[in-house]
């Protein structure tokens, strides 16, 4: 379950303060899919680093799966970033000097799993992926969707309650981008986790979510499913 | 996250930047590498200088003289300084006076002799393997055609040198109470003139005159200290002097103002004829030994030379088995004391110690410990600059390590943010760069250590025949001599330094804000 109130993340530029998030109300139950489309500078990105736990708000208040994300520690933080949330991203992420398996066994390695567990489900998301055969590949020897690919296995690695998606296709040529979309919903779904998905496309938007909001200007709306057809 | 997988982490991004883990190795090992062949070289010069000092008995002997005088502050209230001036001249003063005191305090109780109660608490010592106290007579020794004056003293059963010295047979059992050593000199008297002759000597019985000799000095000093009172000379080349020119005087004692009883005093205490000028002393005893032996008393051995020099080191032209020379010794002395003794010490690296314990007793020790210890101070501090120089390279190397990781994390700032983004603790972080450290001096020192062991290998036999050369000497053992507790303290010194100059990078990288390290990608 995500619940945000009144969550505000500004930023100072000289005098001048900046709200790339202001004050929006959000609640997503648990097992929710839902997308948030903008435009570019809208914020959305921003909402998506204080749900991942990456940034934190300047006021307001965050929850997730009965976490005060504003009052946790930085350690705190760091527990909830790896044991709670995947997430994806639009760049893929991934450590160029580390092979795909090493990549989706960070995560593994984080939570202090056993070697042999972890070659387990590192190897399983890889297949479930479709990239075993390409496990010691490192990240520049595979192509974008498949170094996607890569990424999704290792945000859904460690089971996690809640995926983040930014812009997960924003990088890929279309048919690359829907085969992606096709494999990250149906984790998704196989999983049972919440999932966030920021896209500026609205069609990628209305696959995937069961709810869509708008981002603009640092503020959130629900847009009704009917008015998107 | 597991300390195992830190680990493998950090020789994961070491080896992955190889050109820059080696330049940061270079200099970790060569510090390390100067530190240890110093510490294995100090270890090893010394060990060598105390050998070659080993080589001659004379370095593991000590000659102690009775006399020995501790040194005491006088008591409060004795030394009083009653004048205006300058704190320095004051305490230079307050010396003097104290020295004053200690001295009149010597005068009250002078020792002259060691005891054999003495004697056996030095043969207790730890690391004294013999005490032998000097007992040296005056002999004649008889041939068909002559009576050749010689002396007796006890035989250094526990030399080696006197072993190295023989020319022909060989030292007597430890319990041969008959055998001698004739020195060649002697055997030249004897007759025995040509090389080949030595050899027929060996075997032969010769007898052995002694006679009534004088007291020893100390002893005659003493006795007379003890029937008229303090003669007021203490000093032994004095002392003498001063019986000399007693002795001279006795020819002359009726002239004197003594009385009888005092005249016969004199004469019983310096020995019978003595008092009589020309007079012959009477033949005390007559022995029979059989030879064992004929030694030399020149030496190869520069080091026994050389103590031989200085400690006036004289060998008669017979020695014989300890007790026996006790025996001969105390015929003709009624004194169980002796003037000075050698104690024999296992080792020259006791010295030091059993020189201390005769000092708490009050003898004066005299040995080679004064020079060895001036060698090893002068190696250690030559060692302790070279040590200097090798911890300034090691803290170079170190500063160089920290620049080199300060960097590394511009480069490595998007990986940071990802494993940030992935749940990586700030501790991770941490961990991973100081794992970082640690095995770049863990590496460093290890192999340091082999590649000194290798210089050690290589470069030992081409420094021990360089040295040799220059000094006609030969060197025992290695002069690289590795032990185990500086390789340990290397690998401690590199480890440390190199973790300390990762805190700075590890702390900066810990910190990082994961949403700004991840917008470098």
């Amino acid at each position: 379950m995500i619940c945000a109130s009144q969550l505000t993340r500004s930023y100072r530029m000289g005098h001048e303060s900046i709200d790339a998030v202001a004050g929006i109300s959000l609640a997503v139950p648990q097992g929710d899919k839902i997308a948030i489309i903008g435009r570019s500078g809208s914020g959305k990105s921003t909402l998506l680093n204080l749900l991942s736990g990456l940034d934190r708000p300047t006021s307001g208040m965050l929850t997730v799966n009965d976490k005060r994300l504003d009052q946790l520690s930085r350690t705190e933080m760091a527990e909830y970033r790896l044991k709670t949330i995947g997430v994806i991203f639009q760049s893929f992420q991934l450590i160029p000097q580390r092979t795909a398996f090493q990549n989706v066994e960070l995560p593994l390695i984080l939570s202090g799993m056993s070697p042999a567990n972890r070659r387990e489900i590192a190897d399983e998301w890889l297949s479930k992926v479709g990239l075993h055969p390409r496990r010691n590949h490192l990240p520049y020897q595979l192509s974008g969707g498949e170094q996607q690919r890569v990424a999704i296995a290792r945000a859904l690695a460690n089971n996690p309650k809640v995926i983040l998606a930014d812009e997960p296709t924003g990088n890929l040529d279309s048919g690359t981008a829907s085969e992606i979309m096709q494999l990250l919903l149906s984790l998704c779904h196989d999983s049972g986790a919440t999932s966030v998905i920021v896209t500026h496309d609205a069609q990628v938007a209305e696959r995937c979510s069961e709810r869509q909001f708008r981002m603009q200007d640092g503020t959130l709306t629900e847009v009704p499913i009917d008015a998107n057809h | 996250m597991r300390t195992t997988e830190v680990l493998r982490m950090a020789v994961h991004n070491l080896w992955q930047r190889q050109v820059r883990t080696l330049f940061n190795l270079t200099g970790i090992v060569t510090g390390c590498v100067v530190l240890l062949m110093t510490a294995a070289g100090t270890y090893g010069t010394r060990n060598a200088i105390h050998a070659l000092f080993d080589s001659s008995d004379f370095a593991r002997q000590i000659y102690i003289f009775p006399g020995g005088f501790a040194w005491e502050e006088p008591p409060e209230g004795e030394i009083v300084i009653d004048a205006e001036m300058s704190e320095v001249r004051r305490e230079r003063i307050r010396l003097a006076l104290a020295s004053q005191w200690n001295e009149a305090r010597r005068n009250i109780n002078p020792r002259y002799d060691i005891s054999t109660d003495e004697l056996d608490s030095i043969r207790k010592l730890p690391h004294v393997i013999a005490v032998v106290p000097e007992v040296t007579t005056n002999c004649s020794v008889q041939t068909d055609a002559d009576s050749i004056s010689s002396g007796i003293t006890t035989m250094s059963i526990h030399s080696s040198t006197l072993r190295q010295s023989l020319l022909a047979g060989a030292l007597p059992d430890a319990g041969d109470r008959e055998g001698v050593l004739v020195d060649e000199f002697l055997a030249w008297q004897m007759g025995f003139r040509n090389d080949t002759d030595l050899p027929k000597l060996v075997g032969q019985k010769i007898t052995i005159e002694y006679r009534v000799a004088k007291n020893r000095v100390a002893n005659i000093y003493n006795s007379l200290a003890e029937k008229w009172g303090q003669l007021g000379v203490d000093d032994l080349q004095q002392q003498v002097q001063f019986l000399q020119t007693f002795v001279q005087l006795m020819g002359d004692l009726d002239n004197t103002s003594l009385n009888d009883d005092q005249k016969a005093q004199l004469r019983s205490l310096i020995g019978s004829g003595i008092g009589e000028p020309g007079a012959t002393p009477d033949v005390l005893e007559t022995r029979e030994f059989t030879v064992c032996g004929i030694f030399h008393t020149g030496d190869s051995n520069p080091v026994a030379a050389l103590f031989r020099q200085w400690f006036h080191i004289v060998r008669s032209g017979l020695q014989v088995h300890p007790d026996v020379a006790l025996e001969i010794y105390e015929s003709q002395s009624d004194a169980n004391s002796f003037y000075n003794a050698t104690v024999f010490v296992e080792s020259s690296i006791f010295l030091r110690e059993v020189t201390s314990a005769l000092q708490a007793e009050h003898f004066n020790p005299q040995s080679s410990l004064a020079i060895l210890e001036h060698i090893d101070i002068q190696i250690e501090q030559s060692a302790w600059v070279i040590y200097g120089i090798a911890i300034a390279v090691l803290l170079t190397a170190s500063v160089g390590i920290s620049n080199t990781l300060i960097l590394s994390i511009v480069e490595r700032t998007p990986e940071f943010g990802i494993m940030k983004s992935l749940g990586a603790r700030d501790s991770h972080i941490l961990k991973l760069m100081i794992a970082e450290g640690a095995l770049l001096g863990l590496v460093g020192a290890g192999f340091a250590i082999l590649l000194s062991l290798l210089i050690g290998a290589c470069g030992q036999s081409l420094l021990k025949m360089y040295v040799e050369s220059r000094t006609q000497t030969e060197l025992a053992g290695s002069l690289f001599q590795f032990q185990l507790l500086p390789m340990v303290l290397v690998l401690l010194i590199s480890v440390t330094l190199c973790v300390v100059a990762s805190l700075l990078p590890a702390w900066r990288a810990a910190r990082l804000d994961p949403v700004v390290a991840m917008r470098r990608t």
